[in-house]
């Protein structure tokens, strides 16, 4: 009898690794709505339309809007980047960057969901005097022109570029878009740890 | 039949080669898939033969890992015919070569006829060894024509461990761990046991070393297939259920460990662990002389192994009733979960302990809290809930087999070190390939299930094996994915400098360059670098600021760099690599030893002026080698 039991739990253990296995293999072979580039001192997501979206480290800026416009990461003393042979041998799922300036550090994990959704991790620790009004602001560059719209859904910003749609949902959203229309400045109040948890979803047409 | 379908492969092999003597020359036989696959088949093969045919022992055993103490005794022996004669060793390893070819050709006969006389021993093990090598036939079908590219050699280890028997054969060097022959290995993990093996594959001869490491990754897991094949056999009496087994075990890529996906020393370790557990139990010489085998071979997973026997010998052969065994059992499980809490928690022993490694690395070298525990399930994938099913078998099992408690403890002991996580933890991965299929075969054999319901399991989990295996292998080939598509530690532009190096030997040529290039030239060039990919950080910078602002001072800063041996000419090697590092301004590189660019192919539109008239100074003249290539020299 217990040998039946035995038999019957293996049968449906098997099954369930047969749908974990091809879960997994769906999860791999899929096609994905975009590509992370973990070179240089940016992480890249390109899209399927040609065009990308680039988070530069150089880019984030501390500012009062008035007197102050500081760059902690405008140079750089440490890189590490998991997108070369450690992370073959790792075996992580994730893109990471880690930047430093002397004192200040940066750390991006970009961790794809599924073929449309992305999260993105960036923890900002820097040594700067505070004062009132002063933001600490990341940078999303795209490499064309586009229109930053809200999204029904609060903490939603979103653009539309030949036929793909890219959803950023920040759970503190304040936002700015730069004059030339290719940048989305997403700023915090100032603090000396800053962190984003954003949430992209890419949709595009076939 | 087995005995003359043996005989006949063999023969038609030799005349193959004799035909190929006589058609193409001598000198094809360095670019010869067959030659160079029946070299390393009869190599990895000829210590079976030996304690088989000379110690008329198993061919698969406990004193056939000991044979492999051949390989270091035999190059001992031609150093010493080298300093006698006055011969140099590339003169004298080549005949080495030659004659363990003759040996195994010699030994295999006598395997064969003179076993006839006695009954019929051999026909049966060569049925044996058929039906093992049988699964690993599908196996190799499976990865070489989905997954591998032709000639694609993707572990840089392959290259790093070449650098040692180059230096054996061509510098005639004699060292006992490969640090005293090569730069390229910064701390001491196994002697040269290993590579004394890997000279005889690869280098001695003069074959090809890339084809020679692609059809290497071919025939290992043949050769390996056969001990497996014979413990699944000993465990489940069934000729299917092992083979399936064997299946299952080399469609397990274990992400660290390779344990029979490459032939390296902590792979070529397992091996032997493989050879002396066909040896149901130990007696103690046994055991000191296993011991005395494993230890050398790897220094890490060496005494681990070697642990789990003196684990096996102390305490499983000791446990006399069921409580105790239950005991044990819910210790092992207790121990799993100490140790993984204890990591979550953040403990670590690299963190702790091993900071001045860490710092040489530039990062640490382990994945953390969840990306460990999702890294190491991945290894198995769903296979691990069989795992777990087994381990619920035998605690309720009314009988336990101390079989399963020694499989359940070496499962175990790999968990509780890859959680200590020491640097490099993934490597405690290695023989899960082996103990949990042993353990997972076992127990669905056991359960007895009728041929139609079995035949749809086999199905079932040799899709779940082969999709996992799919998956790790590709993601493990990430890496080695160059811009064009191709999967190789060997890019295509860099192919240009191999020639080159072929073409122009430079002697005392000491070559300074990206760390990428520096393995391809110290690894296919014996030429000696600045510890090629593992070239210290800090002479990284140097090198870099260098090269961007080339100056007396900066070159002075660079001579006096670690790993730069004073009194030694230094010939700056100019890459695709370094020119997109400087233009692009990518310099991941130089914080971190395992940051490697592979692509080689950014062109080099224009050198520095600076550096050109600062090399003047040093009567250093460009050479330009290719589009991707400049030496100055």
């Amino acid at each position: 009898m217990k040998t039946f039991y035995l038999k019957l739990l293996t049968i449906i253990v098997v099954l369930a690794g047969i749908y974990l296995s091809i879960n997994r293999y769906h999860q791999y072979a899929q096609y994905k709505n975009f590509e992370i580039i973990n070179e240089r001192q940016s992480m890249i997501i390109q899209l399927p339309n040609a065009e990308y979206i680039e988070i530069i480290s150089r880019n984030d800026h501390v500012t009062d809007y008035k007197e102050i416009t500081e760059k902690p990461f405008n140079v750089v003393t440490n890189i590490q980047k998991n997108s070369t042979l450690e992370n073959s041998i790792m075996r992580t799922d994730f893109f990471y960057e880690y930047i430093e300036n002397k004192e200040n550090k940066r750390e991006v994990i970009i961790t794809p969901i599924d073929s449309k959704n992305i999260d993105i991790n960036i923890t900002s620790t820097t040594a700067y005097q505070f004062k009132e009004g002063l933001k600490y602001v990341i940078q999303l560059d795209y490499t064309n022109k586009t229109e930053f719209r809200e999204t029904q859904e609060l903490g939603g910003v979103y653009f539309e570029d030949k036929g793909c749609k890219v959803e950023i949902y920040d759970p503190n959203l304040d936002y700015d878009a730069t004059e030339n229309r290719q940048t989305l400045l997403l700023k915090r109040e100032y603090s000396p740890s800053v962190e984003y948890n954003l949430k992209l979803t890419i949709s595009c047409k076939d | 039949m087995f005995d003359a379908i043996s005989l006949t492969i063999n023969i038609g092999m030799l005349g193959y080669f004799m035909f190929s003597l006589f058609t193409d020359g001598l000198q094809s036989f360095a670019n010869n898939y067959i030659f160079i696959g029946y070299l390393i088949f009869t190599t990895l093969t000829l210590p079976n033969l030996l304690a088989r045919v000379i110690f008329k022992s198993r061919l698969f055993g406990f004193v056939s890992a000991l044979s492999f103490l051949y390989f270091p005794i035999q190059f001992l022996l031609q150093v010493v015919v080298a300093n006698l004669t006055g011969l140099s060793l590339s003169e004298i390893l080549p005949f080495g070569v030659i004659f363990n070819l003759i040996l195994w050709n010699v030994l295999f006969l006598l395997f064969v006829i003179g076993d006839n006389k006695s009954g019929n021993e051999s026909e049966f093990t060569l049925g044996e060894i058929l039906s093992g090598m049988l699964p690993a036939i599908i196996y190799v079908i499976f990865t070489f024509v989905l997954i591998r590219q032709r000639d694609s050699v993707i572990a840089l280890d392959y290259l790093q461990h070449i650098t040692v028997p180059n230096k054996m054969f061509n510098n005639g060097m004699l060292c006992l761990v490969p640090g005293q022959c090569s730069n390229l290995f910064l701390q001491h993990g196994y002697t040269t046991f290993y590579h004394t093996i890997l000279g005889n594959l690869s280098t001695f001869l003069g074959t090809d070393p890339i084809k020679s490491f692609y059809v290497l990754d071919i025939v290992f897991p043949l050769v390996v297939s056969i001990p497996i094949y014979l413990k699944l056999k000993e465990v489940t009496k069934s000729t299917i259920w092992a083979q399936l087994g064997v299946l299952l075990a080399l469609l397990t890529f274990v992400m660290g460990g390779y344990d029979f996906v490459f032939f390296l020393p902590q792979t070529l370790t397992l091996y032997f662990l493989i050879l002396i557990l066909r040896e149901k139990e130990l007696k103690l010489p046994q055991l000191i002389l296993a011991t005395l085998l494993l230890l050398p071979a790897h220094f890490i997973v060496g005494p681990l192994f070697a642990g789990y026997l003196w684990f096996r010998f102390l305490i499983v052969k000791n446990l006399n009733n069921n409580k105790e065994k239950n005991i044990l059992l819910l210790l092992l499980a207790l121990s799993i979960l100490f140790f993984c809490l204890a990591n979550i928690a953040g403990f670590s022993v690299e963190k702790l302990l091993q900071s001045d490694a860490l710092k040489v690395v530039g990062s640490a070298t382990n994945p953390y809290y969840p990306s460990n525990i999702s890294a190491y399930i991945q290894n198995l994938g769903a296979g691990w809930l069989l795992v777990l099913l087994a381990y619920i078998s035998v605690l309720i099992q009314k009988k336990k087999n101390k079989e399963d408690i020694s499989l359940l403890g070496f499962i175990t002991f790999g968990i509780i070190f890859y959680f200590l996580a020491p640097t490099y933890a993934h490597k405690f991965g290695i023989g899960l390939a082996f103990f949990a299929i042993v353990l997972i075969i076992k127990y669905l054999w056991q359960l007895g299930f009728k041929p139609v319901m079995k035949l749809v399991l086999f199905g079932l989990l040799i899709s779940i094996w082969g999709l996992n295996y799919f998956v790790q292998y590709n993601k493990y080939l990430k890496f080695y994915t160059q811009k064009d598509g191709t999967a190789s530690a060997i890019v295509q532009e860099d192919k240009a400098l191999i020639e080159y190096l072929g073409e122009n030997k430079l002697p005392d040529t000491f070559i300074i360059s990206d760390p990428y290039t520096q393995l391809i030239v110290a690894a296919l060039g014996n030429i000696d670098t600045v510890n090629a990919q593992y070239m210290p950080q800090k002479t990284r910078q140097n090198f870099l600021e260098y090269l961007e602002d080339p100056n007396p001072e900066t070159y002075e800063k660079l001579l006096t760099s670690e790993g730069i041996p004073g009194g030694e000419d230094l010939n700056i090697l100019y890459t695709s690599r370094i020119h997109r590092s400087i233009e692009l301004d990518d310099r991941a590189w130089i914080y971190n030893i395992y940051s490697l660019p592979i692509n080689n192919s950014f062109s080099i539109n224009e050198v520095g002026e600076d550096l050109v008239e600062d090399q003047k100074r040093l009567n250093k003249d460009l050479i330009y080698i290719s589009d991707n290539f400049i030496l100055f020299k």
